[in-house]
This record gives C-alpha cells, structure tokens and sequence, in this order.
C-alpha cells in the first residue's frame, strides 16, 4: 500500500495517495448535499455518500497496482468504520482508463459483508454502489434503486445475465 | 443473499433504450460531477494538497 494523507473539509474526506515524490491521486468522499441533488428519494439521500476519483500526478503512473491496493484499503476502512451504514456510490464513463481503475477498485473485495451493485451504461455512464450488508439492507437498496430509476428517469432496470 | 453473490456483486441494465428525456438527465447530473471533479484538481493545482 501506499501512503496517504487524509484532508478533512465541510464538503467532505479526501485521500491523497502519494508516492514517495508526488500526490498521485485523490479519492474523496463527499458528504455535503450530494445526496439530494442525486437523489430524490428519502432511503437513498439518508445513505448515499459520493466518491470521486481524481488523478492528481501529471506523469504516467508506474504503481497503479498499488493505488488499486490502497483505494481498495480506504474502502474497506471507511466501509467498515465510519461510513459502515453508508452507500458509496461513483459514476464513471464506460470503457474509459479511469472507470476499468474504478471497476478494479470497487470490485476486488475481500470483506463478505461488502456488496457491489453496478447499473451499466446509461447515457454512457456506469453507476457502482458499494455498501456493507451487515449495516445496509440488500434488498432494500435493490428496491429503492429499482424505484427511483423509474420514478426520476423512466427506466426499467433488470438483472444483466451475464454478471459480472 | 448468498456470499458468493455478495462477493460477485450484481450487475443491473435498462430492460429499453433510454429515453432523450432520461439522456438529458443523466448527462446534468454528469456534468455536475464533472465540474466537482475539476474543482478538486484545481484545488490540488493552487497548493493546496501539497505534500507537507
């Protein structure tokens, strides 16, 4: 893993991760109002937390394995900690460098508790959830979900077949 | 939910092609994101995430 400082504002938490030369990225997690611009719905705003992933390095990265590793630690930390009964949420554009880091980092989980639910390429956007089922209710956020899609933007969501 | 599920994860798609309506506001909700997102490297870009 690598180092990371961790910058605390009344928007929310940024990560810093750095190298031993420069800041490479930044994750940060927003907890100022996101909720409610994103999200209509009474279950979702009291959950939902943003995550943005920035790349902060100028320089083509040579650790992004251990970035990875280090996003995944935040992760896991917060959604077993501070933001256990939270929904991290992150949108990135579909077959883009950024959203397969994204992709690597919200899928490679170790903790059981941790769920992943993906909602694939509307208007060209991936949506990842990412929540801690001791804390937070699958089937409660399949729900809601399920609803407020329809409710706010007419569509229907299904089970994609194929997974993962 | 099983474990392995769990582990998995679970992928959701539109059962239809979405509509110009839904399109306009999704690419909204985006662009706001995005401008977040620029906000951020611009912060880093006034010192203000400098190494200490």
């Amino acid at each position: 893993m690598l180092k990371y400082i961790l910058r605390e504002s009344h928007d929310g938490s940024l990560f810093v991760i750095t190298s031993l030369k420069e800041n490479l990225f930044g994750l940060h997690f927003q907890k100022k109002d996101i909720e409610v611009r994103d999200f209509d719905d009474d279950y979702l705003q009291d959950r939902m937390v943003e995550v943005a992933l920035v790349k902060f390095s100028i320089e083509k990265s040579h650790c992004i394995k251990s970035v990875i590793e280090t996003c995944q630690g935040i992760f896991n930390q917060l959604i077993s900690g501070n933001l256990k009964d939270k929904i991290l949420y992150v949108t990135t554009e579909t077959d883009t460098a950024r959203s397969k880091l994204v992709e690597r980092i919200a899928k490679n989980n170790n903790d059981k508790s941790v769920v992943r639910f993906r909602i694939q390429n509307l208007s060209g956007q991936n949506f990842y959830f990412v929540f801690n089922e001791e804390h937070t209710s699958t089937v409660e956020v399949i729900n809601s979900l399920i609803i407020y899609f329809k409710k706010e933007y007419d569509i229907d969501l299904t089970w994609n077949a194929k997974g993962e | 939910m099983s474990d392995s599920v769990s582990r998995k994860g679970i992928s959701f798609v539109p059962t239809d092609e979405i509509t110009a309506e839904a399109k306009a506001k999704i690419d909204k909700l985006v662009e706001g994101k995005k401008e977040r997102l620029n906000k951020l490297v611009e912060d880093y870009r006034a010192g203000k995430y400098e190494l200490q």
